[in-house]
């Protein structure tokens, strides 16, 4: 499996803490209201693409509503390889982070 | 709930729209709406606009290289599969290169050449402002000789003309320069450009000056210009300037410039002198003039006023209304006949690049059962019909800039037969003008867009079920343009071919047409002022040699005789009338030497005194003056009195493109023999050699001074044709192209047509059917389309010759074993690689086409 980037990490952590609601408006707004950080379109777009295409995240179209101009939602839902990544990731970090570190760090 | 008018901006949504991907756009773009709509409800419509633009434009980066990415790993696959394409059909790929490039190749020719032909003149500083005289005869032709005085006559009558000049050819006497060096012989050539002009037509025209400058290089009478080519074949290396040529051995001149006179420049003179004469009252009508005029005339208006001149002006009544007209410099080189050919040519041209993009259209649309199942999977895994088109149409770019390369070398080898037959000196890349470059580019753009866009079109529009399901319905149901386009490539071919055999026919006709004289064995020498003046001697010695039969002379060829002139006069003339009559200025035994048949009363005679000032006429002649019985009558020319004492029969005085016209012979030497231009002597065919080595003994003994060059008549004639001669060589060129090409269609086409009914040909042989029936199955369809094509070719190639033939007074007719052996020619063609196709076909063995699968 291939270790995900940190952004990837990112978007596939809001898509599964949001659950049912995840799609583009949510993530966004989601990753901006936690991180603080803006992503544009484009990379928010393409990265959730990236990862549908990796099989972490899958695409379902919801109902059009008025406020999108009569368009649908695409919505994302995890997979079970995407929990398996995220686990895996959380797994990486913990290796890498394990000992002292924190406090070492924390220190110089 | 958004409210009404506010909504995103939508010249943002539109970007947008551009820049995602199609699949997923529309929801992005909800997304973005929702959003909007939001933001704009918490903090204001104005706060919402500058996020929505701000969000857009952070995006357009990541956009672009997700683009560029994907386009990059399309353009991967698509070159990948051209190659293969190309590959897995060799036989196609390679009549799809050799037609594209040989159509391109003979496209390039073409164009040099007409570019050639249309950058004449463009040198000259003032050629905006430059004019030359013309007048356009009751008949409608045009003609660019005008009388000497009328330049002169208007100069002075309209302000508008800043300068003039006359060009006044001396090529119709004999013109000799000698150059005697201080050490070694004199050096003398015959020349045949030699030309007086006004003292502005240095002002006037541009030519480069090598030595000298143009204001001071005609300063006096005894001043000569002279080209570079004349300055390097009389004095070598040496500086020309202040040189001594003498003309004719009587008169010197002093070379006082060298100018250098371009290939594209219409004016083709070697030496320039000043008219020291008064031409004021010379109303003769052999050479041209040129007028500059003040650049604020208004043309219209200048050219109605000028129109009536001439009538008003000529010392005699003019027959009819001869309408002054200038046309502008650039336009003179085309405007006598030449515009036509550019026309054709480039017409051509265009026909044999089409035929060859037509041939691409076939092959790749035949080929498309093959193309169609990966345009249809493409189509499944999401392709748009815009890629596919794409990458159809790079395929044939890709194909068309190869077939490019090749053409280049193509033309490049082929250039020595463009220059000999337009007896120029085109090089490929001797325009220096980025134009020529981007027109190349062009060339490539036109052909691979053109070519490829009916397979582009054609190819992705099925639909993907179909495609892949069925490979056989597809096929058949969309013949119709590929027969279209076959039957108009062999259309083309039919016609040209058509065309070519009527070009031959009229050469031959012409060429063999009896002219009413006979011009075998007899040769032409030049005449000269020392030959001139002790021609009776010259001639005393000649006919001691027994092989020497006659000996006559005479200003032009017989076939020649073009000096026309309206100072006859004879008993019964209307007096209004200005009669428009040839004449040619001759001596004893004319009519002898080229055994001409006297109908009436008898050719000039030593015997008879006084017939020096008699006149003989030919038949055209007592027609037009209206006499039934001319014998005796009174005849005056040029004042001089005296009698019609014979009446020659017609004969072809002129090229065969003009009727026989009236025409009077006068041997006056008296008077005339300044006009002498040539000798001719009647020679036996014995021992021809020693005769003209005898000829050129007595001609260096008479005429030391001068040198001794003589021709045969027979070529004179051939050159009278040398156009229509070199038409039928470019039309036999480009009939053998257009055919070449189109046979490469038909030989890609049958080949295919073949590979498709394997099959079924693998069952007929099965159930017993001989080679030969398969053959004719595969080429009925051919022959079908061929004989179509030739349905349409007759007429268009009968209508297209009926008015090429009104150029000739005298023509062939347009039988009709011509175009049956044009069609015949065509069958033949096209059946060669039909046949061999189908044979091939017949004999594999149908054990292995039917286990095919």
């Amino acid at each position: 499996m291939k270790d995900l980037t940190l952004t990837e990490e990112m978007f596939l952590l809001a898509v599964w803490k949001l659950g049912k609601d995840a799609y583009g408006v949510t993530v966004r707004q989601f990753i901006s209201h936690e991180t603080n950080r803006t992503y544009p379109y484009g990379t928010l777009y393409s990265g959730l693409d990236k990862l549908t295409r990796m099989g972490y995240l899958r695409k379902t179209t919801g109902d059009p509503i008025p406020e999108r101009g009569g368009r649908r939602k695409n919505y994302y839902h995890i997979t079970k390889q995407g929990i398996a990544a995220l686990k895996n990731a959380m797994a990486l970090k913990k290796l890498l982070w394990d000992g002292d570190t924190e406090a070492a760090l924390g220190k110089s | 709930m958004t409210k009404s008018g506010r909504t995103p901006p939508p010249l943002a949504e539109k970007l947008l729209g551009f820049l995602a991907n199609q699949q997923s756009q529309s929801a992005i773009i909800g997304d973005l709406e929702e959003e909007f709509s939001q933001i704009a409800e918490n903090q204001g419509y104005v706060q919402a606009l500058l996020w929505y633009w701000k969000l857009i434009l952070i995006s357009v980066p990541s956009f672009i290289k997700n683009r560029i990415k994907w386009s990059l790993t399309m353009f991967k696959n698509y070159s990948k599969i051209a190659l293969r394409n190309i590959r897995r059909n060799k036989l196609f790929t390679f009549i799809n290169l050799l037609g594209l490039a040989v159509g391109m190749a003979c496209f390039i020719l073409i164009s040099l050449w007409v570019q050639d032909e249309t950058s004449f003149d463009k040198f000259h500083e003032h050629k905006d402002s430059l004019y030359l005289l013309t007048i356009e005869h009751p008949n409608g032709i045009l003609d660019s000789n005008v009388p000497y005085a009328l330049a002169q006559v208007m100069a002075a009558d309209f302000p508008e003309i800043l300068q003039y000049t006359r060009i006044y050819g001396l090529g119709q006497t004999t013109c000799s320069f000698t150059y005697r060096p201080e050490t070694g012989p004199p050096i003398r050539f015959y020349e045949d450009s030699v030309n007086l002009v006004d003292g502005a037509f240095f002002s006037m025209f541009s030519f480069p000056f090598v030595h000298g400058n143009p204001e001071t290089a005609l300063a006096s009478a005894n001043s000569l210009v002279i080209t570079d080519k004349m300055a390097e074949k009389y004095f070598g290396r040496d500086n020309p300037l202040g040189k001594k040529l003498t003309f004719n051995n009587r008169e010197d001149l002093i070379v006082s410039g060298v100018i250098q006179m371009p290939a594209n420049s219409h004016l083709q003179l070697d030496f320039i002198a000043l008219i020291d004469f008064d031409l004021a009252n010379d109303w003769n009508w052999r050479d041209p003039a040129f007028i500059r005029l003040d650049d604020k005339t208004s043309l219209p208006e200048f050219q109605e006023k000028i129109a009536g001149t001439l009538n008003e002006k000529f010392p005699h009544q003019l027959p009819g209304t001869f309408k002054v007209k200038i046309l502008p410099l650039e336009e003179v080189h085309l405007s006598f006949g030449r515009r036509i050919y550019v026309y054709i040519f480039s017409l051509i041209a265009i026909f044999i690049l089409f035929i060859a993009c037509i041939n691409y259209m076939n092959l790749a649309t035949a080929n498309a059962s093959s193309r169609t199942r990966e345009v249809g999977l493409r189509k499944v895994v999401g392709a748009k019909r815009s890629q596919l088109i794409y990458q159809f149409l790079g395929e044939s770019l890709l194909m068309s800039a190869a077939a490019f390369v090749v053409s280049l070398g193509l033309a490049r080898a082929l250039l020595f037969l463009l220059n000999s037959l337009t007896a120029k000196n085109l090089t490929l890349f001797s325009f220096h003008s980025p134009l020529f470059y981007g027109y190349l580019l062009g060339l490539i753009l036109t052909v691979g867009i053109f070519s490829g866009s009916y397979p582009a079109f054609y190819l992705t529009s099925c639909k993907p079920i179909e495609s892949l399901h069925a490979t056989t319905k597809f096929r058949s149901n969309r013949s119709v343009f590929r027969v279209t386009t076959v039957v108009g490539q062999f259309t083309l071919s039919v016609l040209l071919i058509a065309c070519t055999a009527v070009v031959f026919k009229q050469l031959h006709y012409i060429q063999n047409r009896p002219l009413g004289m006979k011009t075998d064995h007899v040769i032409r020498i030049r005449s000269n002022p020392a030959l001139l003046r002790r021609f009776y001697s010259f001639q005393n010695e000649l006919q001691n040699n027994p092989n020497i039969l006659q000996i006559t002379r005479g200003q032009a060829d017989p076939f020649n005789e073009d000096y026309k002139t309206s100072g006859v006069d004879w008993d019964g003339k209307d007096t209004a009338m200005s009669p428009n009559i040839r004449y040619s200025i001759t001596d004893f035994g004319f009519f002898e030497t080229f055994a001409m048949e006297i109908v009436a009363g008898r050719s000039f005679s030593r015997k008879y005194r006084g017939d020096q000032r008699n006149y003989v006429i030919n038949q055209a002649a007592a027609k037009y003056m209206g006499m039934e019985n001319p014998l005796g009558q009174r005849l005056s020319f040029w004042g001089n009195e005296g009698q019609i004492i014979g009446v020659v029969k017609d004969f072809h005085h002129v090229s065969l493109h003009r009727e026989i016209m009236p025409h009077i012979f006068v041997i006056n030497p008296r008077f005339y023999s300044n006009w002498i231009k040539y000798v001719f002597i009647k020679i036996g065919s014995q021992n021809v050699p020693d005769t003209l080595r005898f000829i050129g003994d007595v001609s260096e003994k008479i005429a030391p001074d001068f040198p001794f060059a003589y021709t045969f008549l027979d070529q004179g004639i051939e050159n009278l044709y040398e156009s229509e001669q070199r038409l039928g060589k470019i039309f036999t060129y480009f009939a053998f192209l257009a055919i070449f090409i189109s046979c490469l269609g038909i030989l890609g086409l049958s080949a295919y047509t073949a590979e498709q009914r394997t099959k079924e040909i693998g069952i007929r042989k099965v159930l017993g059917s001989s080679a030969a029936g398969i053959v004719l199955l595969l080429s009925k369809q051919f022959s079908r389309w061929v004989l179509l094509a030739n349905i349409i070719a007759w007429p268009a190639a009968y209508y297209l010759m009926h008015k090429w033939l009104q150029n000739f007074a005298y023509r062939t007719g347009l039988s009709l074993y011509l175009f049956a052996l044009a069609g015949f020619l065509s069958f033949f063609i096209a059946a060669l690689p039909t046949v061999y196709q189908s044979l091939k076909a017949a004999h594999t063995d149908p054990v292995e086409t039917l286990r095919y699968e």
